[in-house]
């Protein structure tokens, strides 16, 4: 017998048993719950000669606990207060069914110029360390390496970039219908409250540059709408050309190097572009209707606007290079205000419902709308820069308030007031 | 060529040897048919024993012959029926055949695997960057006591936040109750078996 | 353009009002929104007169007693041969602001249209929209969102 006898031999009964083998058991997970992650932030270590101006951990547990995302333990029920990775001992954590714990310590950095925290994140569930890290920072501003300690633990456990460094720009008047407007920003917890411009009339519609360095917005002290670009930095500011008829509704090309807004100077409310290097205004969409309100997409190539060139307000998008304009809204008669989501894969908008105004998330791929908000007066939406969070500003009886929502509906939140009416906020980027 | 004609047999023989070795599971009784036929009363059988067991006879035999043919038709169609469920199961995904009648066995794979879903569920908190899309698979060994004693990661999502989500979702399980089934079966399925993560949305 | 199309234009512009104007009369009677407040003495400079006409929700046609209020306007500033127009539009809260500042012109500009129909050159007017960003009376009810749907008609 040859070889090849033999292989035919031992092959066809292995064929033949490779047929009857048995797979494994596979079992599919699709859903979870919606229960916020169990975080413990142990006291972190001080060895510096002055005492600390704050708690760092107070910071990031509340600001981690903000949103409903995270369930911080208290100081109060933790057993131990570990500051090194050897003194953590596990059953003190998972007794109180946390499932992340953070240690550190802070010292003064070897230049003794600035200060430093080493900490850890240990999976309490797994008794093992997950990430370890260095954040340094300056003594005098604390409260910021205590945020973006807040961002990176925050992204390490979610996937996603923390907000808790971004900052809220808002127009506010100390009462309706006297004193003067103000365009302000502060931190996402309200602090660190800073004005932009006063006047003595209307301030409308800001907007964050990519880059957090500037802020366009529409000002009113010319007698007419004007839009204008202010340098936060510096203050400086620039008027854009003004043009007859209505100037508003700017926002900023991902680049920085145009601002997409509404001009009326040709009879009726249409997009314009405007190239900041040449001082000069281009025409997007050319329409004997109302378009206005436009959006650039994160990619730059598209942008959104309300046109009620079908009768009533709704959103429709154009394909900038392929000049196409594509209707996006169907439900309901009036859909306006649209953003992009930092994923360009959907957009937050304000649609009117049995003559309420709500604020809805729609998927721009699949079309499924979402109605988040069951409030009336609802508007002017803006999203964070991570997508996760809505901020709106809606009526609490007769004052203008600002109101939060996560974007899958489940949590409700709100920033810590600022006296007056609070009206048009916008959210800035993350910060480099 | 001769060697060919006899490497063939041979193999022929090997492959008869495998189906008798691997008939429980296909259920294929080549030896015990004939106790599934009916018996014969024992007065028509000792009448027929001189005259009529010629006639009689001959009709037991064809009797037995047509419950034979019969027996190996009924026997043929169970083997397909058990061939399409293999496919079905297969396709699902859930493979789990024993010698016992299938559809209860089945019922119960699916119950117990249905229990396991929903234990981990109860315990996964998914990260805000879960996409629909994203997949981690993990291969869960266990012991009759339900209790998981190792978890190997079989295929990452490629989103660390996620992966270890789905883990602490494990771990926290750590003992999965309510198992309570044949021996056999935990053997076949639950003893190593595939937990896949893969969000809706 | 020529004489005789710019009067077809005219023409045309004046059934449409007529029709519009009709209708939002019968709206008017049913909720009081559409009425016409009498010129007030302004106390800011070179301001001679100032008046008020009010629209429904979401719309900018002008009712019978808006025309008729403009067209004296009309003829006043045909009198006034110095004297120039500012039309201001407004809105109440609801809807988006932005939104809001285009519904705002098309108000100040049915003023417009109306005066230049009357005979007052193009030029002497001037429009400004503020949309629903400054309101005249405070509250989320339809007493006070009647009384921000206007348009500011201010002679100097």
């Amino acid at each position: 017998m040859n070889i090849d006898v033999i292989k035919l031999i031992i092959l066809f009964p292995i064929i033949f048993l490779s047929t009857s083998l048995l797979g494994q058991l596979r079992i599919e997970v699709t859903e979870g719950i919606n229960d916020p992650v169990r975080i413990a932030i142990s006291p972190i270590g001080w060895n510096l000669k002055r005492p600390s101006s704050l708690y760092i951990h107070d910071v990031i547990s509340s600001d981690l606990a903000s949103f409903g995302e995270f369930d911080s333990i208290s100081t109060n029920d933790m057993l131990s207060l570990p500051q090194k990775e050897n003194e953590v001992a596990y059953r003190d954590w998972s007794l109180l069914k946390v499932d992340y714990l953070i240690i550190g310590e802070a010292s003064k950095t070897e230049e003794a110029r600035s200060l430093e925290v080493n900490y850890s994140i240990l999976d309490v569930v797994r008794k093992r360390v997950i990430h370890r890290a260095r954040v340094q920072g300056s003594e005098e501003d604390l409260e910021s390496l205590a945020h973006n300690m807040s961002d990176r633990i925050y992204k390490e456990i979610n996937g996603i970039p923390g907000i808790f460094s971004t900052k809220i720009a808002y127009i506010n008047r100390e009462r309706d219908s006297e004193g003067d407007y103000y365009l302000r920003f502060c931190d996402i917890n309200g602090k660190n409250d800073q004005i932009v411009l006063t006047s003595k009339e209307p301030i409308m519609s800001p907007d964050w540059s990519h880059d957090g360095n500037n802020i366009a917005y529409v000002s009113f002290e010319d007698g007419t709408s004007r839009i204008y670009i202010q340098d936060l930095i510096s203050g400086k500011r620039k008027g854009l050309k003004l043009e007859n008829g209505i100037n508003s509704s700017p926002t900023w090309s991902p680049k920085g190097s145009h601002l997409i807004a509404v001009l009326s100077k040709a009879g009726n409310p249409d997009i314009y572009k405007y190239d900041l290097n040449k001082d000069r205004w281009i025409q997007m969409t050319n329409h004997f209707a109302i378009d206005t309100e436009p959006d650039w997409s994160p990619k730059g190539d598209k942008f959104l606007f309300t046109s009620n060139r079908s009768g009533s307000p709704q959103i429709y998008e154009k394909n900038i290079s392929k000049n196409t304009v594509r209707r996006k809204t169907f439900l309901g008669d009036y859909n306006a205000r649209a953003r992009y989501t930092s994923d360009g894969r959907s957009f937050v908008f304000v649609h009117r419902k049995d003559g309420d105004f709500h604020i809805a998330v729609q998927n721009i791929k699949t079309g499924r709308v979402r109605v988040l908000t069951n409030t009336e007066l609802d508007e002017s939406p803006t999203i964070s820069p991570n997508g996760n969070l809505i901020l709106y500003a809606t009526k609490n009886g007769t004052k203008d308030i600002l109101s939060g929502i996560t974007i899958d509906g489940s949590t409700k939140f709100s920033l810590p007031t600022i006296s007056g009416e609070v009206r048009d906020p916008s959210w800035s980027p993350l910060f480099k | 060529m001769i060697n060919y004609y006899s490497g063939f047999f041979i193999s022929l023989l090997l492959h008869l040897g495998l189906l008798f070795s691997f008939s429980n599971y296909f259920s294929i009784d080549f030896l015990s048919y004939e106790t599934n036929i009916t018996s014969i009363p024992a007065y028509v059988v000792y009448e027929n024993n001189l005259k009529i067991v010629e006639k009689p006879l001959s009709t037991k035999n064809k009797y037995i012959e047509v419950t034979k043919e019969k027996n190996i038709l009924e026997e043929t169609k169970d083997v397909s029926s058990i061939l399409e469920k293999l496919e079905l199961e297969t396709e699902i995904g859930i493979l789990g055949i024993s010698n016992q009648d299938l559809g209860t066995d089945l019922e119960k794979i699916l119950f117990y695997s249905s229990l396991i879903r929903e234990q981990i569920m109860l315990n996964w908190k998914k990260p805000k960057s879960s996409k629909l899309g994203m997949q981690a698979e993990f291969i869960i060994s266990l012991v009759p006591t339900g209790e998981i004693i190792e978890i190997e990661i079989k295929k990452r999502s490629g989103d660390e936040a996620f992966d270890r989500s789905a883990l602490q979702a494990i771990n926290k399980v750590n003992r999965f109750y309510d198992l309570q089934m044949p021996r056999k079966m935990f053997d076949e399925n639950f003893r190593k078996f595939i937990v896949i993560f893969s969000p809706k949305e | 353009m020529n004489l005789y199309q710019e009067f077809l234009i005219i023409a045309g512009i004046i059934c449409g009002l007529a029709g519009c104007a009709s209708t939002s009369d019968e709206i008017a009677t049913s909720t009081k929104a559409a009425s016409v407040k009498s010129p007030e003495v302004s106390t800011s400079q070179n301001l001679s007169s100032s008046s008020s006409i009010y629209f429904n929700y979401d719309e900018s046609d002008l009712s019978v007693n808006a025309s008729s209020e403009i067209r004296q306007i009309a003829r006043s500033l045909k009198a006034n041969s110095s004297a120039k127009v500012k039309v201001e539009g407004h809105c109440d809260e609801r809807g988006t602001r932005e939104y809001n500042l285009a519904l705002g012109e098309r108000r100040a500009n049915s003023v417009k249209d109306l005066l230049v129909l009357n005979g007052i050159k193009s030029s002497r007017i001037k429009t400004v929209s503020f949309g629903e960003e400054k309101p005249i009376a405070s509250g989320s009810n339809e007493a006070a969102w009647s009384k921000n749907r206007r348009a500011v008609i201010k002679v100097y």
